[in-house]
């Protein structure tokens, strides 16, 4: 079955487009259990620190919130920084939602990467993988691996070496998006990797994420397309992003106009054959739809030709 | 007549229990808050208590929602500041925070909570920046109160905890809270056999200790539906009314509590079939 989730929602208010914050809560809400409505598979919410605009820092507690408030809907935390949590507050967390929503949390785990957040919090930031080794393997193989059997423990993002992580623990694996052949390469140096499965944990699987627009209005369209460079340029701008993500790219601009290059814009049959390959070589994606300047009617619509149309017809070729 | 607020908390608690308990409570206009005023009971770690009070945040509307963090637990305090003001922001400002001091007194603890509390402003890091923590909270001034060190509650301005005997009396603060724990046993027990008595006696402790709100601390395995309407209706009531009318209102709520199928010709609430008819047929 290929899973297919929404994301992914990041609670900004920036100043091209500022809002109450409680009302940007209260509308991620609305779009949670829209998608439970549409029987999609999960909703995403990110995370980084510091953010000028509130850039969601706290994604379990909102996984917490939409979770109590829906019925079947699996929400996914992508990435959740570990070095910055420890495994005891993971662990701690994930214990209290799974008491009242178990098997419906994926936590994908991963490091980040701006400075400003690790000197924060007191931690060397050159060390994050050696402390996300040592979280890992208390929640993967610990004492901890208890508290955390009710959620999904995942790896994401675009670095070999986190790649090799998750394939050491038998654990699922979220891209960053990538051409086809190279998503296709990553996924087959994962699987052959691949460790045994810890108890508790489902059958690995390796999804990806993209930004993605459907819409049958092509003006609106070309406006999303330029619209979405904003998002990319916060992230260029807020720190420099790693080699991984940006590839050869140098300079905002440059930067920006490769990673937006990746986002999928069109109707929804333009977008079903952009993405076809992948759902042949993938378990599912989180189609990253919401970006801050949307207002909450075309999120929904764009929710809604996902669901209805583009789903079946990637399901099908899966 | 007392202004002041009723609330209960449910130590030990999974967040699945705290869930359903609080839902109930809001229902009778109580609030709810999580983990344990002594930071001892199973499921009272700091991080366990966010999560399960972002899920009760969210799923009530209008009633106050508390929680007790101990800063002793798996959580960085940068991470619960962060948690704070997500949690007041997903309750539209409706969170009151609770810090459950140490036994032994502790200036590291000290300046932790003092961190939290300023955290909007800037978090210091070690090469002398100070990045903001954010999204800031929705209320202006967070609501706090810290258990077990009244200094502190002094210096930050914060609220103060007392339990429900009145060796505070008179130590006013800009928010003051009464804990009255009910002693393992269900409320109904708790306020017999004289329940006008009991009720008046937690009147006059909340009064002289200018009590804003007065938490029930539930130490039972179960909290039944007659304890949930004994706050709601019996305490909650017989708190609010005047002298002249305590004494017959608690006598009614009480009746009406614990057997209220005898006393009403109809039951509680509109029967299903009757509900969404059309005034104009």
């Amino acid at each position: 079955m290929f899973e297919i989730g929404v994301g992914c929602w990041t609670m900004q208010s920036t100043y091209m487009s500022p809002r109450p914050f409680g009302e940007i809560y209260r509308e991620a809400l609305h779009h949670a259990r829209l998608a439970e409505a549409l029987n999609l598979d999960s909703i995403d919410f990110g995370e980084h620190h510091h953010g000028y605009d509130g850039y969601l820092p706290a994604s379990m507690a909102v996984a917490a919130g939409v979770l109590a408030s829906t019925n079947r809907i699996s929400v996914g935390l992508g990435v959740l920084l570990l070095p910055l949590h420890g495994a005891a507050r993971v662990a701690e967390m994930t214990s209290a939602i799974s008491s009242f929503a178990p098997d419906r949390l994926r936590v994908v785990l991963g490091l980040g990467w701006r400075k400003i957040e690790y000197a924060a919090s007191g931690i060397d930031r050159t060390k994050r993988g050696l402390l996300m080794d040592e979280y890992a393997l208390a929640l993967f193989d610990g004492d901890l691996s208890k508290k955390v059997r009710g959620a999904e423990l995942w790896f994401g993002g675009g670095a070999p070496a986190m790649l090799a992580r998750a394939a050491r623990f038998g654990a699922s694996f979220c891209h960053t998006f990538a051409p086809v052949d190279v998503l296709r390469e990553r996924i087959e140096s994962w699987r052959s990797q691949l460790g045994p499965v810890r108890p508790g944990q489902p059958q690995p699987r390796s999804t990806f994420t993209i930004d993605v627009w459907i819409d049958n209005n092509p003006e609106r369209c070309e406006w999303v397309r330029q619209r979405m460079r904003e998002p990319w340029r916060f992230y260029v701008e807020m720190d420099s992003l790693p080699p991984e993500i940006t590839g050869d790219a140098t300079g905002v601009e440059s930067t920006v106009d490769m990673l937006n290059s990746y986002s999928v814009v069109g109707s929804p049959r333009q977008v079903i054959e952009q993405l076809s390959a992948y759902a042949k070589i993938t378990d599912g994606a989180v189609f990253r739809i919401w970006f801050d300047g949307l207002e909450t009617a075309l999120v929904d619509e764009c929710m809604i030709l996902l669901a209805r149309e583009v789903a079946p017809a990637l399901r099908r070729l899966a | 007549m007392s202004a002041v607020r009723l609330a209960l908390a449910r130590p030990g608690a999974t967040a699945a229990e705290l869930l359903s308990i609080g839902r109930e409570a809001a229902r009778r206009n109580l609030g709810f808050w999580v983990g344990d005023p002594f930071g001892r009971a199973p499921n009272s770690d700091d991080s366990y208590v966010t999560a399960a009070t972002a899920a009760l945040a969210t799923v009530t509307e209008h009633v106050r929602i508390g929680m007790f963090l101990t800063l002793k637990g798996s959580a960085a305090a940068i991470r619960l500041a962060e948690d704070i003001n997500v949690i007041d922001q997903i309750s539209g400002g409706r969170l009151d925070v609770g810090f459950v001091a140490p036994p032994v007194a502790d200036p590291q603890w000290r300046e932790l909570v003092e961190r939290v509390l300023s955290a909007p402003g800037g978090w210091p890091t070690k090469d002398g920046r100070a990045p903001a923590v954010t999204p800031a909270p929705a209320q202006l001034f967070l609501s706090a109160v810290i258990a077990g060190d009244s200094e502190l509650a002094e210096r930050l301005g914060c609220g103060i905890f007392a339990t429900d005997k009145p060796t505070m009396a008179g130590r006013r603060r800009r928010i003051a809270f009464c804990l009255a724990d009910t002693g393992g046993g269900n409320v109904q027990s708790w306020l017999s056999p004289d329940p006008v008595a009991r009720i008046s006696e937690l009147q006059r402790n909340a009064t002289a200790f200018g009590a804003g709100e007065l938490i029930f601390v539930m130490n039972q395995s179960t909290v039944t539906e007659t304890d949930l309407n004994m706050l709601g209706a019996v305490i909650a009531i017989g708190l609010r009314a005047s002298d002249g009318d305590r004494a017959s209102l608690i006598e009614d709520a009480w009746n009406w509590a614990t057997k209220k199928q005898h006393l009403h010709a109809v039951s509680n609430r509109l029967p299903r079939h009757l509900a969404g008819v059309d005034v104009d047929e």
